[in-house]
């Protein structure tokens, strides 16, 4: 039933266009509203990007790249953690990271620390082995 | 019995090392809700995988307190920078931000804290005396009504869905499917897993809820500018004058406080709503009513004793029948299954102290708001210089590690990789997160709880109509679905008239 309901109602989503008015009173303006707030290209905002053209990136284009950005680090985190160990991988992560956003030195490095602190606290606390990945785990096993 | 309970509940929430996480959930909840962006949910959420070494009295007071102390913090930065802290505090800048512009900054920022506590007392209070009666109302509950009343909480979906109703089905159902892989909860049917053996425990609800409410918001706030303040803000005005505000308006203060228990007691609801609602009758009935939206500290108070006694209200459906009225209700409702324990009777019976040490922690809780609120008052302006930039990165990794702690499984931070990506798009395409969380919630405790009322009955359906309080519960679900069928067939009735 609930696949039934997600697989009925996606469609009346994606085939909008094509359904009645009469039946969809709701038309939805979810989207471009959200959208202009958060910095998400949609049409119109697109439409202005034409229309500025300075030498300068747009901040909304921007604003979307950063969010991108921290989806694809946070899954390169886990999948180097998943490898190495999270207490590993940790640092590096908040550093590149510190480093992406422009960060000085002293606080990306301070926040690395902070970050290893919590990594370490959480591994002698609740006795969890994140410094062991599948990777070294493996190495170490097989004495490679 | 029940004064034995609540005295067990008192030496409980009184006794070390609970009051400390009582303290530490406050200070962090006051923390994580004056930083616009960060909300109760996502602070319970990353803090939850962290309770596992705690013993489960002093882990679920951590959590109902982080809630408390950030529909308080959510204030803050609504006052000073004119931006809410959490939608909670929405109604709270229409009136605290003028304030604060007209130099009385200190002055709305005590009428908060007072406003607060008091509120929040006061509410915390008329629900230690309603909880025999919810006790009765819970014990008279049996598998069928269980399962209406989780029936009932996913048809909220039509409710809570803010937007179309069609995506708030999709995401409801979405989340009722996610409930259903793994093994069966009643036969040993295997659902979903791609033939993998770590999917056989199913998706942990709690590390949907982290990926939904902690890495979706972090991507959110990755795409602001840094800095939530760049402007000084102005730390004037009186203390003194505040509380004097707070104690010549008890009927506001408490009438407020009451609307807020009351609106948040609907699953659904939430304290933004309530927080409007107050605010809104706050000025209806005030003789200056033209002066809200100018700095009226009637309108601070109202805001704001709505929002904290939101959190007695809210309470109520999560603990007594596991309905999550909001994304930090369903975060407590993890902590309390997390930690062995099963909203509904059991709540009210075998573990009736844990529930009166967490009202208790709350209604004592709020003496810790007024010290902090009033103590801290001018040393506020730091929490709106904080760099999102610094929280984004350690947020992350405390979601991640967090996560794999639940089950020391890979699966659960990978879920919560791809339901922080899932969430942020279903922000941004206008899909209802709450609606994803019922679903994910109720649907095993529908599930389990219809098949154990068809094994009483011997497959028979009457049970769900021939029982007084069955069939009231099975009309209040047949409003849910029919309310949104009738208000579309008004409105395309009403469109034909004008044209």
């Amino acid at each position: 039933m609930a696949a039934t309901g997600v697989i009925i109602f996606s469609l009346t989503v994606v085939l909008e266009k094509y359904i009645p008015d009469y039946l969809i009173p709701e038309r939805d303006n979810s989207k471009s509203d959200h959208s202009r707030d958060k910095g998400i290209p949609t049409d119109k905002n697109e439409e202005d990007e034409i229309e500025t053209t300075s030498g300068e990136e747009d901040a909304p284009q921007r604003n979307a790249r950063r969010g991108l950005n921290l989806s694809i680090w946070s899954s390169t985190y886990l999948l180097t953690s998943y490898l190495f160990g999270f207490l590993w991988m940790t640092p590096i992560f908040v550093l590149l990271y510190g480093y992406l956003r422009d960060m000085s030195i002293v606080e990306a490095v301070s926040l690395a620390l902070i970050s290893v602190i919590i990594a370490y606290a959480f591994m002698t606390v609740t006795r969890v082995p994140i410094d062991e990945g599948t990777l070294t785990t493996y190495i170490l096993t097989n004495q490679i | 019995m029940i004064l034995e309970n609540l005295l067990d509940g008192l030496s409980l929430a009184i006794s070390w090392p609970v009051i400390l996480w009582m303290a530490v959930g406050l200070l962090l909840g006051i923390f994580i809700g004056s930083l616009p962006g960060l909300g109760p949910s996502l602070g319970m959420a990353i803090i939850l995988p962290l309770t596992i070494v705690l013993d489960p009295t002093s882990a679920i007071i951590l959590l109902i307190c982080i809630y408390s102390g950030a529909m308080y913090g959510g204030s803050i930065a609504a006052i000073l920078i004119n931006a809410p802290g959490t939608p909670a505090a929405a109604a709270t800048t229409f009136d605290g931000y003028p304030m604060s512009r007209k130099g009385e900054a200190i002055t709305a920022l005590s009428i908060s804290a007072s406003s607060s506590a008091i509120g929040g007392a006061a509410a915390m209070l008329l629900l230690l005396l309603l909880v025999p009666l919810l006790t009765d109302i819970v014990l008279l509950f049996g598998p069928p009504e269980f399962f209406l009343a989780a029936f009932a909480g996913i048809a909220l979906i039509s409710v809570v869905s803010q937007g179309p109703l069609r995506k708030g089905i999709i995401a409801g159902s979405f989340g009722l499917l996610i409930s259903t892989i793994g093994i069966s909860p009643v036969d040993p049917d295997v659902r979903f897993t791609l033939g993998s053996l770590s999917l056989f425990d199913g998706l942990s609800f709690i590390a949907v809820l982290i990926g939904l409410f902690a890495l979706a918001e972090m991507i959110n706030l990755s795409m602001e500018p840094g800095f939530i303040s760049k402007k000084s803000v102005s730390i004037q005005g009186s203390t003194l004058e505040g509380i004097k505000m707070v104690i010549r308006n008890p009927i506001t203060v408490l009438k407020s406080s009451f609307i807020g228990m009351a609106v948040g007691a609907i699953p659904g609801a939430g304290a933004s709503i309530a927080n409007f609602f107050a605010y809104g009758e706050a000025v209806r009935v005030d003789p200056d009513s033209d002066s809200f939206g100018e700095g009226n500290p009637r309108g601070v108070i109202a805001a704001e004793a709505a929002n904290n006694g939101c959190v007695a209200g809210s309470i109520i459906p999560a603990i007594s029948f596991g309905i999550p009225g909001s994304g930090a209700t369903a975060v407590l409702i993890g902590g309390l299954i997390m930690h062995g324990l099963r909203p509904g009777p059991e709540m009210f019976g075998s573990s009736a102290h844990i529930t009166y040490a967490m009202l208790i922690s709350l209604l004592v809780g709020n003496i810790i708001i007024v010290i902090v609120g009033l103590g801290f008052i001018t040393k506020f302006e730091i929490l709106t210089k904080i760099d999102t930039d610094y929280i984004i990165p350690i947020v992350v990794v405390l979601a991640m590690i967090g996560a794999f702690l639940l089950r020391r499984n890979w699966v659960d931070p990978g879920t919560v990789l791809i339901f922080g990506i899932v969430g942020y798009f279903m922000k941004v395409y206008g899909y209802s997160l709450i609606a994803i969380v019922l679903g994910v919630v109720l649907g095993p405790i529908a599930e389990a709880n219809l098949v154990r009322s068809l094994a009483i009955s011997g497959g028979s359906w009457s049970i769900f109509f021939t029982r007084p309080i069955s069939l009231l519960l099975l009309l209040l679900v047949l409003a849910l679905l029919m309310g949104p069928i009738i208000e579309m067939y008004v409105s395309i009735k009403n469109r034909n008239t004008l044209e």
